[in-house]
């Protein structure tokens, strides 16, 4: 009998209609992906081994000479892993705490401090640095300056132009995205593991190690994960804060050989590699350790988990949250605010030195900010849109079809985590030079640069949403007789709407502030906001780079905002 | 046509609803490379109410859901009401919403977006129903489960025992051909439970539409179903009124999947047709129920008999030398509430036996051990 079913299973294709659409939505977003992501690298691997004219492309001559040359410059490869595993750590301990103060015990706010303990991840690291340097450096900065005028001491209280500072600044603006992932393992998490463990006996301190820190270990993981490959590709904060001190990690070697005259491609092709092969074992590493175990208990559910009161502990820990938000928010919104509104240099408090002029001149009167803030909007509502059409559609196909290739689609989707950003755009513009339709210096290569990078933290998003639909909604409208069109409009995409409105919103925020993976597309004529701060950064003075941050900040917020406003407005979806 | 006639006749002849309505002939389904039904067939007559019992994994839940449309089967045919609405070397597969359905969900599948009212009133809207019947619909149908009160209300805010009800309400309503249920009643607590199987009954005595009904509760099935099929690795083990799976189990699996039955296993001494079959067990003799051919045996040549908890009897004063009348000791006693449970020790072994409390005896205390023939039935060995 078995026999003969399965002979007959061969030759009959499923007649259910729709089939062949699942088929594509499973190839066309792979090729996609193949295309986009596999085709910027291979000219990024070719150009790591192009040892004849620079500029040549495709090269005309190789050999491993860049990598030999690359052996002189061992120490940015050495700073780069210095700065990004201090920072991912200090990151890690800001983020569990946090996560853990938030959700497991009975510290008042939560709900305050939930959406404020958020807010710095899309602000961004490039206003984080914008803002530690005019808060921390040693002679203008406005806290060595408070300090000197207190104490009356000339010695400044720290410099931030450090690697300590360089690493403090990276790890309070990459923490939330460890309190996000840490804290959803927390919340999902059954009590009765580890209730049952103090029912045998075990200390708080025992049950926190040998229960709860294993439990948690493959979200500890994923997000320290996250944290080390944006970091390795960070640019921002080592450029403005590293520069001065001629302290160079790989990406800002790598620009500097853009910029210099005549760039060296070769050479930071060859560092791009080292940078992704680095990445590439990190998440080898952390896949083999995730593989042994089962993430079967924390999923399903969701429980309530019994939150601790940590009687006596509970100021200090509420000064922890307090002092968080202090310096990865209040201080360097306020030190933006106060900046952009002097009429010159210095960083006064009188009344009659403040103007509105900074704002008036990068809003209206300076072509070239006016573009980028315009341009940033189109480019944040496109990537919002398209992304979050390409996540979903990729979540629905793995999560929903039966068709063949859609683990394997899941996993190239997640792929572009593994490159740092900069580096990608490094190879995606030689892609779109090479190719034979007008793509490069238009927005639409930044948008589809855009796409790419940003499409692993959109489909992690939209297929947890997906996830959460139980499939049978969908079932039961076919049954009451709605095609496919029917119950996508009547039930599913009502379902989805939350989810959707909310990973668009953070698709929007996160372009609208990116810098790494813009700094190589954009041009004159499609300057984005990112890019344009950075070279403001360079010439043109604080009070006015300060008002572009600030615009910047505002966007975020009134889309933070608006995100809030509508989630709030359907409860119980 | 006949069936049109049937459903709103109320007082159906039986002979009518004898013909078949839904039809499954062969069905093979398969997730993946693996096979959970193979070669299925079956039928349920117009009005009738059967059940699909079984382990879980058993296919049970598969075979409804390709009656459905929702998986495609490997092979095989479904026909309702007439119509082919698959058909594997006839290249039909018609769409699920086409197939005029309706079903209820082991989790309800209430859509939390949508008021009670909405829920219940969308397969009429779906089906292009003018909106003031819609509304007349909808209503009659909350009204007939008891909801009527709160067609208004979110559907998130209900419980358990209320989804379940606008689960049936919603399914009623659209006038679907056949009612398909998957284990509905699976995610209620115990006494909600029975209630809600009353009431099921009673929607399905005043409908008379075609029920299959998908559940892993024994209890549920023989007490809602005109007829049971008993499924077991995507395969029918037996099917049949409950009553007559319940007195004749065809194996040893459904002997133990459907009541409490004592398994003895012993050697054949006599099998005549039309006369008891003797069979040795450990020495003494059980005369079991006459049967024309003799069942599936164990790998080691003997045979198997089942005797039900129920069906033992257990009396006080001398035995008498008359077949299967034994002595036998009571080894332990377990009160239940409304049943007792007797262990005891026979001279082929060990029976559990149920008694009531009204009349209990106590252990170690000798007893009178009957089983009349008819009750000890040779089952097929796995």
């Amino acid at each position: 009998m078995s026999v003969a079913a399965s002979g007959a299973a061969a030759p009959l294709a499923p007649p259910r209609h729709g089939a062949r659409r699942v088929r594509a939505g499973v190839w066309l977003p792979l090729a996609f992906l193949a295309a986009g992501l596999g085709y910027p690298l291979f000219l990024l691997v070719a150009n790591a081994f192009n040892v004849g004219d620079p500029q040549a492309l495709p090269p005309t001559e190789y050999g491993s000479a860049n990598f030999v040359s690359l052996l002189e410059h061992l120490d940015w490869i050495g700073n780069t892993l210095l700065v990004s595993i201090s920072a991912t750590i200090l990151a890690m301990a800001i983020g569990i705490v946090l996560a853990w103060i938030l959700y497991r015990t009975t510290v008042p706010g939560q709900r305050v401090f939930e959406v404020l303990i958020a807010i710095p991840y899309p602000l961004g690291p490039l206003v984080g640095a914008l803002a530690w340097s005019a808060l921390g450096s040693p002679r203008e900065g406005l806290l060595n300056q408070l300090f000197t005028g207190l104490t009356g001491i000339a010695e400044p209280l720290f410099n931030i132009y450090s690697v300590p500072g360089i690493i403090f600044v990276m790890a309070i603006f990459e923490a939330p995205v460890a309190v996000l992932m840490i804290g959803a393992a927390m919340q999902h998490m059954d009590s009765a593991l580890e209730e049952s463990s103090t029912v045998f006996g075990a200390g708080k301190l025992r049950t926190a190690l040998r229960v709860t820190l294993p439990l948690m270990l493959p979200a500890i993981l994923s997000a320290a994960l996250f944290l080390f490959t944006s970091m390795m590709g960070a640019f921002a904060i080592p450029t403005m804060l590293g520069t001065n001190a001629r302290f160079y990690v790989a990406t800002t070697a790598i620009y500097v050989m853009f910029q210099s005259y005549p760039p060296n491609y070769p050479l930071a092709a060859a560092i791009g590699v080292v940078l992704v092969a680095i990445t590439a074992l990190a998440v080898w590493l952390s896949a083999r350790v995730l593989k042994s175990r089962t993430h079967a208990i924390i999923f399903g559910r969701n429980y309530r988990p019994r939150r601790l009161n940590m009687r006596g502990w509970t100021p200090v820990l509420l000064a922890f949250e307090c002092a968080y938000v202090l310096v990865s928010l209040v201080l360097p919104l306020g030190v933006l605010l106060l900046a952009s509104l002097q009429k010159s240099g210095g960083l006064s408090w009188m009344l009659s030195d403040w103007t509105l002029n900074n704002f008036h001149y990068v809003l209206i009167d300076f072509p070239t900010t006016r573009q980028a803030i315009g341009n940033s909007l189109l480019l944040g509502i496109g990537t919002g849109t398209l992304g979050v059409a390409v996540a979903t559609t990729i979540a629905w196909m793995v999560h929903r079809s039966q068709s063949a290739g859609r683990q394997l689609l899941e996993q190239a989707t997640m792929l572009p985590q593994a490159f740092p950003r900069l580096i990608f755009a490094f190879g995606f513009m030689w892609m779109v030079m090479s190719l034979p339709i007008r793509l490069y210096g238009t927005l639409y290569a930044v948008l589809l640069a855009y796409i790419i990078v940003f499409l692993p933290l959109a489909y992690r998003g939209m297929s947890g949403v997906v996830v959460q639909i139980d499939r049978s909604l969908e079932e039961a409208a076919r049954i009451s007789g709605a095609h496919w069109g029917r119950m996508m409009r009547t039930v599913t995409l009502p379902l989805l709407r939350a989810g959707l409105l909310a990973n668009w919103v953070l698709l929007f925020m996160i372009s609208v502030r990116e810098v790494s993976a813009s700094l190589f597309l954009s041009g004159p004529g499609t300057q984005v906001l990112g890019p344009a701060i950075f070279s403001f950064w360079d010439s043109g003075g604080l009070p006015r780079v300060s008002a572009l941050a600030v615009v910047q900040a505002v966007i975020i917020l009134i889309a933070l905002a608006v995100v809030r406003r509508l989630a709030r407005a359907r409860p119980g979806l | 046509m006949a069936a049109e006639i049937n459903l709103t006749s109320g007082n159906a002849p039986i002979a009518a609803a004898a013909r078949p309505f839904i039809e499954v002939k062969g069905l093979t389904a398969a997730y993946d490379a693996k096979i959970v039904v193979r070669d299925v067939s079956f039928s349920v007559a117009a009005g009738e109410h059967l059940s699909l019992l079984g382990p879980s994994g058993c296919g049970k839940s598969t075979t409804l859901r390709c009656i459905a449309g929702l998986e495609t089967p490997v092979e095989g045919e479904i026909v309702i009401d007439s119509e082919v609405v698959f058909s594997s070397h006839r290249r039909i597969n018609v769409p699920t919403e086409k197939r005029k359905l309706s079903m209820v969900f082991q989790s309800y599948a209430i859509w939390p977006h949508m008021t009670v009212f909405d829920n219940v009133a969308y397969g009429l809207r779906t089906q292009g129903v003018r909106d003031d019947e819609v509304r007349s619909e909808a209503l009659r149908a909350l009204r007939m489960v008891g909801m009527e009160e709160l067609a208004q209300s979110s559907a998130t805010a209900l419980s358990g025992g209320q989804q379940q009800r606008v689960a049936l309400a919603r399914s009623y309503a659209c006038r679907p051909k056949a009612i398909l249920l998957d284990e509905p009643l699976s995610n209620l607590d115990a006494r909600l439970r029975s209630r809600m199987r009353e009431e099921m009954r009673e929607l399905q005595r005043q409908f008379k539409l075609s029920t299959i009904y998908v559940t892993h509760d024994q209890e549920e099935a023989m007490a809602m179903s005109d007829r049971v099929i008993v499924m077991r690795d995507g395969r029918i083990e037996q099917e049949g009124p409950p009553l007559e799976i319940y007195d004749h189990p065809r194996s040893r699996f459904v002997a133990d999947f459907i009541g409490a039955a004592n398994i003895v296993c012993g050697r054949i001494r006599q099998h005549v047709a039309g006369q008891p079959v003797l069979l040795e067990v450990e020495g003494t003799v059980i005369e079991c129920a006459a049967r024309a051919d003799l069942p599936r045996p164990q790998a080691d040549g003997s045979y198997m008999v089942a005797i039900r908890a129920v069906y033992a009897e257990l009396r006080r004063g001398a035995v008498p030398e008359f077949a299967n009348h034994w002595q036998a000791t009571i080894d332990r006693r377990t009160l239940l509430g409304d049943m007792v449970t007797y262990s005891v020790r026979w001279p082929g072994g060990k029976l559990r036996i149920h008694g009531f409390p009204n009349d209990l005896f106590e252990e170690g205390s000798p007893v009178h051990l009957h089983v009349p023939p008819v009750r000890a039935i040779l089952v097929d060995a796995d």
